[in-house]
């Protein structure tokens, strides 16, 4: 006897397979791509913290005691199996405090350092002539005596001992003068080695100790090169976070085994050993931004793939469907509702391992190519495949489980009966969970930072934006298909083709609800995700200017005006500080002429506009300087120095913030002329807005002395806001997913309705209806739900994240507050997303029924 | 038209082939619980016809649906030989179903596997019976294949066949393996009258050779084949 199988009996189209394995695929991305985005991100902060930091310090460094050639080429050798994820290696010889005699008739010999580094000369601010002869140096071309050095000068460098006695004696002649090498932004060539182009001196104007440069091999094998350092840094190409645990940990080990080999000398000048430590550091920091996004992408992922049960459920549901006749034929002839259930999920097994292996390859190009970083470490790929694994596995017992329940119901009538279900409240779930979960929230907020780095994101806490989505559209279900429902005859008076649309769209509100509330999960977790990232990124930048006064500030000394391009975008304010009452008081003395252009102002930061707070500054009064108080109230106007000068202040104005509020102490602004004259201490500061990248080299060219500049990236820890961008990042990935779900559940319910709507074809046309009538009664069928779906989810969004942005902000105490920044252009994707979908399903639709055959469906054979 | 000589039984045998007493099945609709059947007895003799007659909505798929093992009665009880059906679970209906009935449905395409041709859909009937002597040899194929008129139809797929040829070869499928109880719902419903003629010659046929019959219908044509009848209206037997 012939054995039949299922596939044999195989009638439907492949449409229904290729939803089975869009759908896996599906599921299999959110499987595959939740490790990988994890590894990716754990590559990306490691990446952002190394590129924000001088590698020199998380490198490997062994400081010898003098030349040791051999040591050097052991630590190569030890070094070697290292070199794909390392740099090569730099040798430096320092000849710290050595004495320069100038040669001139009563100069005193100065101190200067001698150093030789690998590469030196290719990495100053300009080219210099290479020593060309045994006695050359190069030296800064500030140093003294006065009128700078200039090339040919002719130097004495020596070393007196205890004795009095010149141990070391060495006539050399400058070969070229070099610029000076900037400690602010550090080169990164140079940044090991800043102790020794700063000035160890308090006072700005106080230059560092000159270094000379040599090349001479016979100069620095000499015994007054007591330092050799041995350097090996990290190279960020390529660079896993395993990649650099692995690394710090070979840092260790080689730094161990040089401890046995050298004379290492710890504390000469501060140099010391840097061993795998650093970098280690740098690791544990991005396990905890990695920690933050899971804790993000935790509730996330658990959607996603609900969602992709749920809807792999419902094709599995149609499928059976469709193929009703055959299965109750089966179960009629006294097979078991399990081994067709079986069955199916067997014929279904290529569509379930095509979906999985498609869905695991998409996860890993996105993110790959799309996600923070491109470098993947082995065990996240070897996790993603074993959830792939289990989800593959998972998706064959879910079709095997529908299929057979469904087809229990073909047969036994009395599994249709009316159950209990629907009358459970299942919407009070979500809308009970996101109500704890806003209190969890409201009590402990949102990513927690833990100094400058993002430590936590509490589960609950970070389910909220996606119950909070979840609840209302829960909540709306029933009433949204009882309307429709009710709606079912609407649109009489429109146009046929439109009405015909639109009733068929009405005649089953489950589905079309169904779409419309997918739509709207969709669109809002978009949105969500789209104005937090926006808002977080404006609101760090709003906090940094805050703090600062502006995108960048220096202290400086003795101007009183900057120089043209800075005049137009920068101001110089006094700072001071003193006491009003028992309370310490911050005072910031402004130039009310140039201030407004040099700051940046929200308007919500004061009732007054910062105009009218600059001109109430100008007010005079008794004797009492005219102030505005920003903070707070200050207990006694009358406020002391910290040496006890007095200053009586004259509150005219208040703000809840002001440009250079810090810390939540109270502010007190006024007029700098005034405040200088007060006999207050002052520090001054420039503030710039906006400024060129070479602004601090600029103001240093023009001979103003600067120095302490701070930006944005030194106020906040880079890596712990893209540790926030990353983690809302899969609220938008949610977004996207289920987009594509509504989509692939749509075009499920196009095909399952194919029969009805190619009988629906055939007698419209015989009617009248022509192919635009057509085209344009599918857009009334399918644009309806996905247009309001659309727009419900954007308000819904923007109410969530109006809700939790305050709660979500992880720096509360300090100013300013956290906002909803909506650009128009946030809503951008989801439009573009709604219009791609109906574009794709009436083309979908109209090619389906323009592939009726009439004589087909007229004999009930199609 | 002969009838196989395997699946002739032994006509004028004195036991019921099923038998149902004072059955109740009640459906809920729209709140409501409406009455299907009430009360209703039937005993099906072994060999013949028993056809259930009625006007639509008057019982008479549900009292099929009931000796079909599909659905149970909410009171009453169904015999199937000497097995009560009533009392057995999911699984044990499922093997009487398979090993002991065979069903006709009324639309003709609901009957048979549309991809495969006429013997094959008879092969697969017969591949689904267990522990009951099915067709074995391209002769029996033939000879059953023969018996419902559709000899030369053997290899034509079901897309290819008429509906009456359908429905016959829908018969042939309900035969294979010797049922002891053949069930047809309204197995004219979707025939013309030509169609329907040749469809009651060939279950009069069986049924003389001793097949055990039991035909849901409105049709007089059917109604006039019949051994037994009994009509049903309003869920109540009144003949």
């Amino acid at each position: 006897m012939q054995r039949f199988t299922f596939q044999r009996f195989h009638s439907s189209g492949t449409s229904g397979w290729v939803a089975v394995a869009a759908i896996v695929a599906l599921g299999s991305a959110c499987l595959a791509g939740s490790p990988l985005y994890l590894s990716s991100v754990a590559t990306a902060a490691v990446h952002s913290e190394l590129g924000h930091i001088c590698l020199a310090d998380v490198g490997l460094r062994i400081p010898m005691g003098g030349a040791q050639p051999d040591v050097n080429t052991h630590l190569e050798e030890l070094a070697a199996p290292l070199a794909a994820h390392t740099e090569p290696s730099v040798l430096t010889r320092i000849a710290p405090s050595i004495s320069l005699d100038t040669g001139g008739a009563n100069a005193r010999p100065l101190l200067v350092n001698l150093l030789y580094r690998d590469d030196q000369e290719q990495n100053l601010l300009r080219p210099v002539k290479s020593p060309a002869t045994d006695d050359a140096v190069l030296a800064p071309e500030w140093m003294r005596p006065p009128g700078g050095t200039k090339p040919g000068d002719v130097f004495t460098l020596f070393v007196v001992n205890a004795q009095g006695k010149r141990p070391f004696d060495q006539v050399v002649h400058v070969a070229d003068t070099y610029p000076l090498v900037p400690t602010r932004p550090e080169s990164s060539y140079w940044c090991g080695l800043r102790a020794f182009f700063r000035s160890a001196g308090s006072d700005p104007a106080d230059p560092p100790t000159p270094v000379l440069f040599t090349t001479s091999r016979a100069l620095r094998t000499a015994q007054v090169f007591r330092i050799a350092e041995w350097e090996l840094r990290p190279k960020l190409t390529g660079l896993s976070r395993h990649d650099a645990a692995v690394l710090a940990d070979h840092f260790d080990e080689i730094a161990h085994a040089a401890d046995r080999l050298v004379d290492i000398s710890q504390i000469m000048r501060g140099r010391t050993v840097i061993d795998g430590e650093p970098l280690r550091t740098v690791v544990r920091h991005a396990g905890a931004s990695t920690e933050v996004v899971a804790g993000t992408m935790a509730p996330v992922r658990l959607v996603a793939l609900l969602s992709s049960l749920a809807l792999l459920g419902a094709a599995t549901a149609l499928l059976a469907r469709e193929r009703q006749r055959e299965l109750r034929l089966r179960l009629l002839k006294g097979q078991s509702p399990w081994s067709l259930g079986l069955r199916v999920a067997r014929s279904a097994s290529s569509a379930v391992i095509a979906g999985t292996l498609v869905g695991a390859l998409v996860a890993l190009a996105a993110v790959r190519y799309l996600g923070p970083a491109p470098e993947l470490e082995t065990a996240a790929i070897r996790s993603s495949v074993l959830y792939t694994a289990i989800g593959s596995v998972v998706a064959f017992v879910a079709i095997a489980c529908v299929a057979a329940a469904r087809s229990r119901t073909f047969v036994d009538a009395r599994l249709r009966r009316r159950s209990w279900v629907p009358f459970v409240p299942w919407e009070l779930v979500p809308v009970v969970g996101a109500v704890a979960c806003f209190a969890r929230l409201d009590r402990i907020g949102g990513i927690q930072q833990v100094g400058a780095i993002a430590r936590h994101a509490d589960f609950w806490a970070q389910c909220f934006p996606l119950l909070a989505i979840i609840a209302p559209l829960a909540v709306l279900a029933r009433p949204t298909v009882g309307l429709l429902r009710r709606w079912r005859l609407a649109g009489k008076r429109l146009p046929p083709s439109i009405m015909t649309g639109l009733r068929r769209s009405l005649a089953e509100p489950g589905v079309t609800g169904a779409v419309l509330l997918a739509t709207a999960l969709a669109a809002g977790s978009f949105t969500v995700a789209r104005l937090l990232t926006d808002s977080t990124s404006v609101l760090l930048s709003e906090k940094a200017a805050v703090y600062l006064g502006s995108d960048l500030t220096m202290t400086t000394r003795d101007i009183t005006a900057l120089p043209p391009p800075f005049d137009a975008i920068g101001t110089i304010v006094a700072r001071s500080q003193g006491h009003s009452g028992s309370q310490s008081v911050d005072l910031l003395g402004i130039d009310r002429a140039t201030f407004a252009r040099a700051v940046h102002w929200r308007n919500d930061a004061s009732d007054q506009s910062l105009n009218s707070l600059l001109d109430a500054l100008a007010q005079t009064s008794s004797g009492a300087f005219p102030a505005i108080v920003v903070g707070g109230t200050l207990p006694d106007t009358h406020l002391e120095s910290l040496v006890r000068r007095p200053m009586e202040v004259d509150p005219v104005g208040s703000a809840r913030w002001f440009p250079g509020y810090r810390n939540g102490a109270i502010l007190v602004v006024v007029d700098k002329a005034l405040l200088v004259s007060s006999g207050f201490p002052t520090s001054s500061e420039i503030l710039l807005r906006d400024p060129p990248p070479d602004a601090f080299s600029q103001l240093s060219t023009q001979g103003i002395l600067v120095r302490t500049p701070h930006d944005q990236t030194l106020v906040f820890n880079v890596t712990s806001f893209l540790t926030v961008r990353w983690a809302y990042a899969t609220l938008s990935i949610l977004g996207v997913l289920i987009g594509i779900v509504v989509l692939l559940a749509q075009l499920l319910v196009l095909d399952a309705r194919r029969q009805t709507r190619q009988a629906a074809h055939v007698l419209t046309t015989r009617m009248g209806l022509t192919s635009r009538g057509e085209a344009i009664g599918l857009v009334a069928e399918l644009a309806p739900a996905l247009a309001i779906g659309a727009a419900l989810g954007m308000l819904i969004g923007w109410l969530v994240t109006r809700l939790s942005i305050a709660r979500l902000d992880s720096l509360r105490h300090l100013a300013p507050p956290a906002r909803v920044v909506a650009h128009l252009a946030a809503g951008a994707p989801v439009l573009v997303g709604v219009l791609g979908s109906l574009v794709v399903l009436v083309s979908v639709g109209f090619v389906m029924i323009k592939r009726t055959r009439a004589m087909e469906v007229m004999r009930g054979t199609a | 038209m002969e009838l196989p000589s395997k699946i002739v039984l032994q006509l004028g045998d004195d036991r019921l082939a099923a038998d149902v007493r004072t059955v109740v099945r009640r459906f809920p609709v729209e709140g409501d619980l409406v009455t299907a059947l009430d009360r209703v007895d039937l005993e099906i003799p072994v060999g013949g016809m028993t056809v259930v007659a009625g006007p639509s909505g008057s019982g008479k798929s549900t009292l099929l649906s009931l000796l079909s093992c599909m659905q149970r009665p909410d009171e009453g009880s169904v015999k199937i030989g000497d097995t009560d059906v009533v009392v057995l679970g999911r699984r044990a209906r499922r093997e009487l179903r398979r090993d002991r009935l065979g069903i006709v449905l009324p639309q003709p395409s609901e009957n048979l596997l549309d991809q495969l041709d006429a013997v094959h859909n008879v092969r697969w009937a017969a591949s689904q019976r267990r522990g009951r002597p099915t067709v074995s040899s391209h002769d029996e194929l033939d000879e059953l294949l023969d018996s419902v008129g559709l000899a030369a139809a053997r290899d034509r797929r079901v897309r290819e066949l008429s509906g009456g040829e359908q429905q016959r070869l829908a018969v042939a499928c309900a035969l294979v393996g010797q049922p002891e109880l053949v069930i047809l719902d309204e197995p004219t419903a979707s025939l013309d009258r030509t169609n329907a003629q040749s469809l009651v010659e060939v279950l009069a046929g069986v049924a003389s050779r001793g097949a055990t019959l039991v035909v849901a219908t409105h049709d007089p044509l059917v109604i006039e084949a019949g051994d037994v009848i009994a009509e049903l209206d309003h869920g109540r037997r009144v003949r």
